[in-house]
């Protein structure tokens, strides 16, 4: 009775146990949080470690990290207010 | 099959608290990095937003140019609706997506005017609907193919 007892009690812990993450989340927001609400793209290094350059256009911020000898950035949009949450 | 992990956002500090949010919280955003392509044009990586709640891949304009494209209007037109009331004039062409080993023709649309974060969308239309997308937000991870 006592066994059957403890089996559910950790059956029930186990079921609500929050999946642990397999991949840490990429945070943007030290990257991007600087170019808030400005309207320009954002070359992002291939590891996330860094901002290469901006620009107004994707091909401004494109050649200009390609200036910087980056050639195959990441592409963002600067974040803006809509990151509040959108649907 | 490729993995991504999720992208995080932390609402700003400067951002003056709500009603409903009077806590700071964090976004975590199923956002990857793709190439378009058409014919020899392609894009460099380009973040951009899974959205299983639309019904087509819809991209900016600004990378229209990029694909050679020189006016989105010379696309056929669909009206797509956008949440909340009104709908935005989207202009299609054949384009290719290329998810790091994973190439997927797609009739994608091309709307004027920019997105947050993202420069795009990936819906249903020749996305969700040719590809399994498992999003696995707990797990911090993207799964496709």
């Amino acid at each position: 009775m006592l066994c059957r007892k403890i089996i559910k009690l950790f059956a029930e812990i186990f079921k609500h146990k929050k999946e642990e993450p397999k991949m840490e989340p990429i945070d943007l927001t030290s990257l991007l949080q600087e170019y808030y609400n400005q309207d320009i793209h954002i070359a992002v290094a291939q590891d996330y470690s860094r901002v290469i350059a901006t620009g107004i256009t994707y091909e401004e911020a494109v050649e200009n990290s390609i200036k910087q000898g980056y050639e195959n950035p990441i592409i963002y949009r600067a974040p803006d207010d809509r990151l509040k949450g959108w649907i | 099959m490729e993995l991504f992990p999720y992208k995080q956002y932390n609402i700003p500090a400067d951002t003056p608290p709500e009603n409903a949010f009077p806590v700071r919280y964090t976004l975590y955003l199923p956002i990857i990095e793709i190439r378009l392509r058409k014919n020899s044009n392609a894009t460099k990586d380009t973040a951009v937003l899974i959205d299983s709640g639309a019904t087509h891949c819809i991209f900016s304009d600004k990378l229209a140019t990029i694909l050679g494209i020189g006016n989105i209007t010379n696309g056929l037109l669909k009206k797509i609706n956008t949440a909340g009331s009104g709908s935005v004039d989207a202009y299609f062409f054949d384009i290719y997506l290329e998810i790091k080993n994973i190439t997927v023709s797609c009739y994608a649309g091309f709307i004027k005017g920019s997105f947050p974060l993202a420069s795009g969308v990936l819906g249903g239309y020749d996305f969700l609907n040719s590809l399994r997308v498992a999003l696995n937000s707990p797990a911090g991870e993207i799964e496709i193919g």
